[in-house]
């Protein structure tokens, strides 16, 4: 993680706040402490994004807004991009507007072209490994020996060289591989219509809030969705059935324990879950999580066998060295909820959501698999 | 072995080489997997080396538990038909460290999951009571014995276990009161959801977490259904020198035997009734989150298809009482970091240190001058 990014990534949730200087014995650092937190206390300034909702999504639109959100919390998606929005990036890197170092001579890269760089190292490696596997299995047929063991040592070190590969510096492969920074490319037909003037073009992404995010938002942070009050926007989320049992408002309770907690909770479908918890957030490291939301009861009529889906999910989970974690959510009985939600209705404010979600009540169990052969010890 | 290996495959085939192997002390490298035939005689030559190497394993002198000659009395189970029950008088041997009740008649009791594993082990032969002559043979066994619907699967399960290393007892409440403990939530300093959260003014990120948590933990007990589906079957120990039968210490895992076929997925109040009952080991790891992982009470299902099980392990959970995962150090580190770059003379401490270091300076001339 290089120290750009850290810094770019120091707000967990869309708030700002007052950095404080260490405090030691020294009187004099409390003094400092107390100059640095008035000086702060006015340059202070909180900035709420706006989300919008048009065709069923949730919208953040604009370079600048969209890095905001996604900078604090790593909330919502790119949508021509894997999950940061780097499309405009991509894009001007690729029309040559825009060069591969800046000038400090710091490499400048999203994600998305890091990927494609390590990929292309990986395709050579396998090209190479291919080849000294015929080899081998030449020499297996004739039965020689001698040679086979010369290839089989060849491919050892191939694939310890690999290994030290993986760990060089992008910046030190791209000096002796790619000779791309900031080559004017060919333009196609379409790329022109991009073009604002000489050096501008269009942003074409936006950042889509699942309604779990924008709900988020919304409550405890004030963003407005349109010109919805809080209950409007509820309503919206809730698909109009304001039920008990509503899918969403499962979703939301666990979204925000979670979230809460301090954890960055992204969607789990990738995995078959609900959703996946992160530590700190995706650049930093893998899922530890993957959260499937459960009723507290069951429809006695459901169709599915539980312990055949649990299990293939519990499969795909452990496949990729996450937790699989079940959240029970239990709810109120229908009368508390219609109070509830009345008292909500009348007063649209984020103090009456809370009484609302407040009813409810989580409970969480990790599921894993067992072997008697490998819990002996 | 860590619990978060188990997704490694557990099925592999024998490698009969190790076992020859053993006896020069020399642990063979296995090679890598092929995908297709080879043409030649490559691959055939390989599978007859390790076919020869099976063979050579098989024909060492085999040590079993074969009944001494002479003593068949202490190793014949007598089954009394209108009771149910298992004895063997003057009883002797191994098994009995973790299997068995002696009474004071040197008459010891077995379960009939303990009786018909060791008949079909073969360590012991089993009569009726009260024809000393006639041997039940295996068949006869399961049929007499097992006699309840759900008896197979548990037997199953049992000798499973039992043929892994286990010590396996039939479970017994234990009657520990278990404490419940609650968890105080901190009363929110500020009442956030009135008034924006921005209107606020916070130094540390922790803070506004703690605010924005909901009061939905731990507030009311869940009842355990009285009558779940669900109920312990088998206390399991990990093997162990020195296990004390008549006073076991707590199990390592307690296993819950289910027939998928009548059973579907236990509910939450299952879970709860289950876990409400488990009383296991707990080993708590300096690591948080790995507590986080394991859960503070545990309880195995095994899940029963047609003969086939599959166990799975449920852990109750709580983040709540983890407390937060984010950690303001993580800002601090890199901010004071980034502080020294970008103001390196706005700082008392650094006016202090320009001056030190001057005065250093000055000295090391004068003493270069001196000599």
């Amino acid at each position: 993680m290089s120290k750009k990014q850290s810094k770019q990534y120091d707000r967990p949730l869309p708030i700002n706040i007052i950095n404080l200087p260490v405090v030691t014995h020294n009187p004099i650092s409390w003094i400092w402490c107390l100059g640095s937190y008035v000086k702060q206390w006015f340059q202070l300034k909180q900035s709420v994004v706006d989300i919008q909702y048009c065709d069923g999504i949730f919208k953040v639109s604009g370079s600048h807004y969209m890095n905001e959100v996604w900078n604090s919390g790593f909330i919502g998606k790119g949508i021509l991009s894997r999950s940061e929005p780097t499309w405009l990036h991509r894009t001007r890197r690729r029309l040559g507007l825009d060069p591969l170092f800046d000038e400090s001579g710091r490499l400048l890269l999203t994600n998305e072209e890091t990927v494609q760089i390590r990929r292309e190292e990986r395709k050579k490696f396998k090209l190479k490994r291919e080849e000294l596997e015929a080899q081998e299995n030449y020499f297996k047929t004739t039965g020689d020996m001698t040679s086979l063991q010369k290839v089989t040592k060849l491919k050892r070190i191939l694939i310890e060289d690999n290994k030290q590969l993986q760990r060089k510096p992008l910046r030190e492969l791209i000096m002796e591989n790619y000779s791309v920074a900031g080559d004017k490319k060919e333009q196609t037909r379409a790329d022109s219509a991009l073009f604002i003037d000489e050096t501008h073009i269009k942003d074409l992404e936006y950042l889509q809030l699942m309604p779990v995010e924008a709900l988020f938002l919304s409550f405890c942070f004030g963003s407005k969705v349109n010109d919805f009050d809080l209950f409007q926007l509820f309503q919206l989320c809730m698909n109009r059935s304001l039920e008990v049992d509503n899918s969403f408002i499962l979703l939301y309770m666990v979204y925000h324990h979670y979230k809460s907690h301090g954890w960055c909770v992204k969607s789990g479908t990738k995995f078959g879950s609900d959703f996946l918890l992160y530590r700190r957030g995706p650049p930093f490291q893998h899922a530890e999580f993957a959260v499937l939301v459960q009723p507290d009861y069951k429809p006695s009529d459901s169709p599915s066998n539980e312990w055949i889906d649990i299990s293939a999910i519990s499969r795909v989970v452990g496949g990729v060295n996450k937790t699989l974690l079940l959240t029970y959510v239990t709810q109120p009985t229908k009368d508390a909820f219609q109070q509830a939600l009345t008292m909500f209705s009348e007063s649209p404010t984020p103090h009456s959501l809370r009484n609302l979600l407040e009813l409810y009540h989580i409970d969480e169990f990790i599921y894993r698999r067992w072997l008697p052969s490998r819990n002996r010890a | 072995m860590l619990e978060s290996d188990c997704d490694a495959s557990d099925d592999e085939i024998q490698d009969w080489n190790v076992v020859l192997s053993l006896a020069d002390q020399k642990v063979p490298k296995r090679g890598e997997k092929d995908y297709e035939p080879l043409e030649g005689d490559y691959d055939s030559r390989n599978l007859l080396e390790a076919q020869g190497a099976m063979f050579q394993a098989l024909e060492a002198k085999k040590r079993g538990f074969a009944c001494n000659i002479g003593q068949e009395l202490r190793y014949t189970i007598r089954f009394n038909k209108r009771n149910q029950s298992f004895h063997i008088l003057n009883a002797q041997g191994k098994f009995l460290d973790s299997m068995g009740k002696t009474d004071g008649n040197h008459k010891t009791w077995f379960t009939k999951f303990e009786a018909l594993y060791l008949i079909e082990r073969g360590t012991c032969r089993i009569t009726y009571d009260e024809d000393n002559n006639y041997t039940l043979s295996l068949e006869e066994c399961y049929t007499v014995i097992l006699t309840d619907d759900e008896d197979i699967d548990k037997y199953n399960v049992y000798s499973h276990l039992k043929r892994n290393g286990y010590i396996v007892l039939e479970y017994a409440s234990l009657s520990i009161e278990k404490e419940t403990r609650y968890v105080n939530i901190d009363k929110n300093i500020h009442s956030v959801y009135d008034k924006p959260l921005f209107k606020y003014t916070f130094t540390n990120y922790s803070t506004i977490f703690c605010n924005l948590q909901l009061d939905i933990y731990n507030r009311h007990k869940v009842s355990p259904a009285p009558t779940s589906p669900f109920e312990i079957c088998f206390s399991v120990w990990k093997p162990q020198v020195n296990f004390q039968k008549k006073s076991p210490p707590l199990p390592d895992f307690q296993i819950s035997v289910i027939n998928i076929e009548n059973y579907n997925f236990p509910t939450l109040d299952d879970i709860s009734h289950l876990l409400g009952q488990a009383n296991t080991i707990l080993k708590p790891s300096r690591n948080p989150v790995s507590n986080l992982k394991f859960g503070k009470e545990n309880i195995i299902i095994a899940t029963v298809d047609h003969g086939l099980f599959n166990f799975i392990k449920l852990s109750r959970t709580n983040f709540h009482s983890h407390g937060l995962i984010w950690e303001d150090g993580w800002l601090k580190r890199k901010q004071r970091r980034a502080k020294n770059i970008q103001l390196p003379n706005s700082d008392w401490k650094s006016w202090v240190s320009t001056i030190r270091n001057s005065l250093r300076m000055l000295t090391l001339r004068c003493g270069s001058v001196e000599p």
